[in-house]
């Protein structure tokens, strides 16, 4: 469906256009969310949140970049989140089976839960993150965006996003091996 | 041959790669020198010694130190396939014998394909629900001042609009200054008080104005002294100037009498000359 003219119709107040732009976009939005919080539960809270900001602002927005602008009003909320909470993500466990629920390309239910337990994985590791290096990983690792928007974004120099940007890898690799205790490596 | 000679072959010559000619001579050499052919047995017996495991590390340690820190800087790159040439080749041995960087490697690959699937998690399916029912009651917000210029003009297009504000007006000017208790009732007082305090700046200007104006004609008449002064000063410099003119014509004039005397002199005498001259020429001779 051609972005813009979803946009227009949700300018004029058009609940279908609205509710395919919700469908359109909920993924990341509660993916980054979940991210940066750490808790399902606080993450679906937060999404909502977020979508009632992306409404209040669609006239703001140009159709050409509505995927940035969806990433940094989702940022911006998650960082207020963590403010008001005043605490660094917990990074809890959550479920296999709610992972199984994430969109996956995993063919069978056996490689969808081997999928998600390295999700899980991940998930906790970033827990164990400093918030600059977990925000280049969510940024650019999961939410796969461009050094020079993320450096917009976060407000640094593009420099210091290439080399964190490494750096982050290495740590949550660290932060992977010592949560799975397992010396030879990530095992598949 | 000589015996270092002998050792810049010796590899080749124990691999068998040696052209036949130098074979034959490297053996030559052999057979006659004990400490090439000493050395050439501890070659062989190196070969199959069995290296000690942590020889490499034990070397790092005491030159360059670790790689492992240099390699860590390089994975990243490494796994997204950025590395060319040299530098891969290097990453890639030091993770064929770095256990720790090894598991970093696999791990980081690994990674490099899950995390890019944690882009998108679908809530649970009340979620879209949910965020409808937040939205409903809200509009989208336009620009500002288009949103203020709107409300204006729908409420002056209420019909009884001119009766409200006419009624508002009242009542504004009427709570003003209409009751004792008002914040402007003795507006007119205060009003009066200030044109008076105004009168008094204005009388003060005015003779500031015209102290302004004495000191401008005094100012005037000095610079027309001045310029005076300097006109007379102007006049001497040019009378002196003409009777030094008239001195050194005088001069000149004198200078050219002298000359014209000094001549006509000097002619006179180069007549008597000549006339003595001439009368000496006319004696008879003896």
């Amino acid at each position: 469906m051609d972005c813009g003219a979803l946009l227009n119709r949700c300018r004029q107040g058009d609940e279908l256009a609205w509710e395919a732009l919700v469908r359109q976009y909920q993924g990341r939005v509660y993916s980054i969310a979940y991210h940066y919080v750490g808790d399902a539960e606080d993450a679906r809270d937060l999404a909502q949140e977020i979508f009632v900001r992306l409404y209040r602002t669609l006239n703001h927005v140009e159709a050409q970049t509505l995927l940035p602008w969806v990433v940094r009003v989702a940022r911006n909320a998650s960082i207020d989140f963590l403010r008001r909470r005043k605490a660094r993500p917990p990074g809890q466990d959550i479920v296999a089976e709610e992972m199984c629920d994430l969109t996956s390309q995993a063919p069978n239910p056996e490689e969808c839960c081997t999928e998600a337990d390295r999700r899980r994985l991940v998930h906790r590791a970033l827990g164990h993150l400093t918030n600059l290096n977990r925000e280049i990983i969510i940024l650019k690792e999961i939410q796969g965006m461009s050094v020079q928007a993320i450096a917009s974004l976060l407000g640094i120099p593009v420099g210091t996003v290439k080399s964190r940007s490494n750096r982050a890898r290495i740590e949550l690799a660290e932060a992977i091996l010592a949560l799975e205790g397992a010396p030879q490596g990530w095992q598949a | 041959m000589n015996c270092s000679a002998c050792e810049r072959r010796l590899e080749q010559y124990q691999a068998g790669t040696l052209a036949e000619a130098d074979r034959l001579e490297t053996d030559r050499h052999l057979r006659k020198c004990a400490a090439c052919r000493a050395l050439l047995e501890a070659l062989e017996a190196g070969q199959h010694q069995v290296i000690p495991f942590d020889l490499s590390e034990a070397v790092l340690s005491r030159t360059t130190g670790s790689a492992c820190t240099r390699c860590r800087s390089l994975l990243g790159d490494f796994v997204d396939g950025f590395l060319d040439g040299i530098e891969s080749e290097l990453v890639l041995s030091h993770v064929g014998s770095c256990v720790s960087c090894n598991s970093l490697f696999r791990t980081m690959s690994q990674m490099a394909e899950v995390l890019p699937g944690m882009r998108e998690l679908t809530p649970d399916s009340s979620f879209v629900a949910d965020v409808l029912r937040s939205t409903r009651a809200l509009r989208p917000a336009g620009p500002r001042l288009p949103r203020i210029l709107d409300f204006f003009r729908g409420l002056a297009q209420r019909p009884r609009f001119s009766w409200e504000a006419a009624y508002l007006a009242t009542l504004l000017v009427f709570g003003l200054f209409g009751t004792p208790f008002s914040p402007a009732h003795d507006a007119s007082s205060r009003l009066l008080a200030s044109l008076q305090n105004r009168e008094g700046l204005v009388a003060q200007a005015d003779s500031s104005i015209e102290r302004w104006q004495q000191e401008a004609q005094t100012l005037v008449s000095a610079s027309g002294r001045a310029r005076q002064t300097i006109s007379r000063m102007l006049t001497r410099s040019a009378e002196a100037a003409d009777q030094m003119v008239g001195e050194g014509q005088e001069l000149v004039r004198q200078s050219e009498d002298f000359l014209k005397s000094a001549g006509k002199t000097v002619q006179e005498r180069i007549a008597a000359v000549y006339q003595q001259a001439k009368g000496a020429k006319a004696l008879p001779k003896r």
